[in-house]
């Protein structure tokens, strides 16, 4: 993995040194900046450099930034955790139940409204949708503040604990600023639910309907148990494994950083991090986001295994 | 005590109506056992379900009723036939395993119910439900208690099914073929716990089954299906005695005896698929009785004798 993401970044066209440099630079100018990087070296010293770096923690030094990759990423993480989880809680709120209630009235016109709904948060274009929402909301009816951040100008953050600035701000007991922070993440948050929302009711409302042909529902209403009870009970635990793995899935891809709306929401997190990294030729920026992306997905998927065998007895042995 | 009159259900497709119980009818006397006899498909299970109205979302009732000590239990609403299931009619299924909800232990649903019927707390919910559990013959009940689905055998879990049907004191019980999945000898148990059971708590049963063995052993009265349709009901004496159907004989010839030395006679033919029921007798193109007449209409029920009813048009020529 380390090794595939060392030559692609490397082999990509376009060199660090551009923009380090800058276009007025001479050629020995150039060479002694290549000296001082060590791209100089042979592919392989490099590599191994890199190598024996990563084992003591150093993930090396942002040609940008000019600060080690694993201060950037951890200044950065938070801020993309702390939207993509907000988004993440409210899609499950909102797209499970929908998924359900879609499968128990399944045919009807509230099963074709909720589908027609969960196409449309897919089809419409994240951006177009911030775009329009930050028109409307912000610029037009002023419901919420404008998209500048995490923190509204001239606000002073709680000191970081977490690096969530609605916990922090809470552990500060700074109550005015959890205000301020909670109100710039609306927006952004309800953006990335919409795009969310959609595939987990899509696995909600299939699995939902595979549970509910079984024959243990049928066995369980013949026990005279109310039929709330047995959707939303005894069901929906059933229903909800496969809808895990999607969660899981929708969750490591938005905590990639979502570039879009970062950017459009001046939202200081790994996307637009990543993106710059990419863009720039930062060669340890962009390792240091491939490595972080792949453990956050390797982290994802290892508690969602842990809460599937929570879940389904039959997995843990 | 239920009493079934003239229920028809057909199942719905695409627009089409296919029915799939013509008018089936039968009563259960209480405290006794009927059997509902019949190969498969031929509407045993549908009717059960019926009954408990959780038959699949493609078929409906059309058309009769289903009384239970003289309330119709067709025309409640959802919420009091919730009530019905289980403290009136209890039912047990043909494939145990597949009965219980694999993410739950036991204990789970057998609490839930027990408070949900009979309202007992907590603490006294887990005493029954060990109880129950020891009736109805499992060892160590209270790891029982804590186990899941997968981790008991199939006869197990059956028994475990029965303990939830009683958990609420039905009157009734509708039992789907109980032993069909099951070893021969796991079998031989669950019927004498059923038969126990029956006795000790006065239940009316009914009975779903093939098995001519375990009406012959068990049941008090019998109903034969065929085709969606009652075609004989007696009580079990008269039906062994002198069965009027031919249906009915061609079954009791197609039993396995053990120490016989014929191979058993099959019926010719299969039951015909749904939508395709021949006119007249459905039976007629596989009985060696039939005549014209049998094509041309289908037969009324008649009285062989006291509580002996039979539709066919040439029972007499077969019997005697």
């Amino acid at each position: 993995m380390t090794l595939l993401t060392f030559v692609l970044t490397r082999v990509l066209p376009g060199s660090p040194i551009d923009e380090i440099a800058g276009p007025m630079a001479t050629s020995q100018q150039r060479q002694a900046l290549m000296r001082h990087y060590g791209l100089d070296r042979p592919l392989w010293t490099q590599y191994v450099a890199y190598l024996g770096g990563l084992a003591r923690g150093d993930l090396g030094t942002s040609f940008v930034t000019s600060r080690p990759v694993a201060a950037d990423l951890a200044s950065f993480f938070p801020a993309t955790m702390e939207l993509t989880t907000w988004a993440m809680l409210l899609a499950v709120v909102v797209g499970v139940p929908l998924g359900v209630w879609s499968a128990v009235h399944r045919g009807t016109w509230i099963d074709h409204a909720t589908r027609v709904l969960a196409v449309a948060g897919l089809a419409l274009p994240v951006f177009w949708v911030s775009l329009v929402l930050i028109y409307l909301c912000f610029y037009v009816w002023h419901l919420v503040p404008p998209p500048i951040g995490r923190l509204p100008a001239l606000v002073t953050p709680p000191p970081p604990v977490t690096g969530w600035m609605v916990v922090d701000s809470a552990l500060a007991r700074n109550w005015a600023v959890l205000g301020d922070a909670a109100r710039q993440l609306i927006l952004p948050v309800a953006v990335l639910a919409l795009a969310a929302v959609a595939p987990l009711a899509r696995v909600a409302r299939t699995s939902m309907l595979d549970v509910l042909g079984a024959e243990h529902i049928r066995a369980t209403r013949s026990l005279g148990i109310p039929w709330r009870r047995v959707v939303w009970t005894y069901a929906l635990r059933n229903a909800m494994l496969p809808v895990l793995t999607m969660l899981a899935i929708v969750y490591g891809y938005l905590l990639g950083g979502s570039v879009l709306v970062e950017t459009l929401f001046a939202w200081p997190g790994m996307g637009r991090y990543a993106f710059n990294a990419i863009s720039g030729n930062d060669y340890p920026a962009a390792q240091g986001f491939i490595l972080y992306a792949t453990v956050v997905y390797l982290v994802i998927f290892i508690v969602v295994d842990v809460c599937s065998a929570i879940l389904d007895p039959r997995i843990r042995t | 005590m239920l009493d079934v009159r003239d229920l028809r259900v057909a199942f719905e497709t695409r627009g089409r109506t296919v029915p799939a119980l013509h008018g089936v009818s039968f009563a259960l006397r209480p405290g006794t056992v009927a059997g509902l006899v019949g190969e498969s498909g031929c509407g045993k299970t549908l009717t059960a379900l019926a009954i408990m109205r959780l038959l699949p979302a493609t078929a409906g009732i059309q058309a009769g009723d289903v009384h239970l000590n003289g309330r119709s239990l067709l025309d409640l609403p959802e919420r009091e036939m919730a009530r019905v299931r289980g403290a009136g009619i209890a039912m047990i299924f043909q494939q145990p395993r597949a009965s219980l909800n694999p993410v739950f232990p036991v204990a789970a649903q057998l609490t839930h119910v027990l408070r949900l019927h009979r309202g007992l707390a907590r603490r006294a919910a887990l005493a029954e439900a060990e109880a129950l559990l020891a009736r109805v013959g499992l060892p160590g009940p209270t790891r029982i208690l804590r186990a899941y689905p997968h981790e008991l055998s199939g006869g197990m879990c059956q028994r475990v099914m029965i303990a939830l049907a009683l958990a609420c004191r039905p009157r009734v019980l509708v039992a789907d073929e109980p032993t069909t999945a099951l070893d021969v000898t796991v079998q031989l148990q669950i019927v004498e716990l059923l038969r126990a059971l029956q006795q000790e708590l006065g239940l009316t049963v009914l009975l779903i089954t093939h098995d001519l063995g375990l009406v012959a052993e068990i049941c008090d009265d019998v109903h034969v299906m065929y085709a969606g349709r009652i075609v004989e009901s007696a009580s079990v004496e008269a039906l062994f005695r002198r069965a009027a159907h031919p249906y009915t004989r061609g079954l009791m010839t197609a039993r396995v005896r053990a120490g016989g030395r014929a191979l058993p006679t099959g019926i010719p033919g299969r039951v015909p698929p749904l939508g395709q029921t021949p006119p007249g007798c459905p039976f007629h193109p596989r009985c060696h009785l039939a005549g014209p007449e049998c094509a041309a209409a289908e037969p009324p029920p008649e009285v062989v004798a006291d509580g002996h009813i039979v539709r066919c048009h040439r029972w007499r020529a077969g019997v005697a």
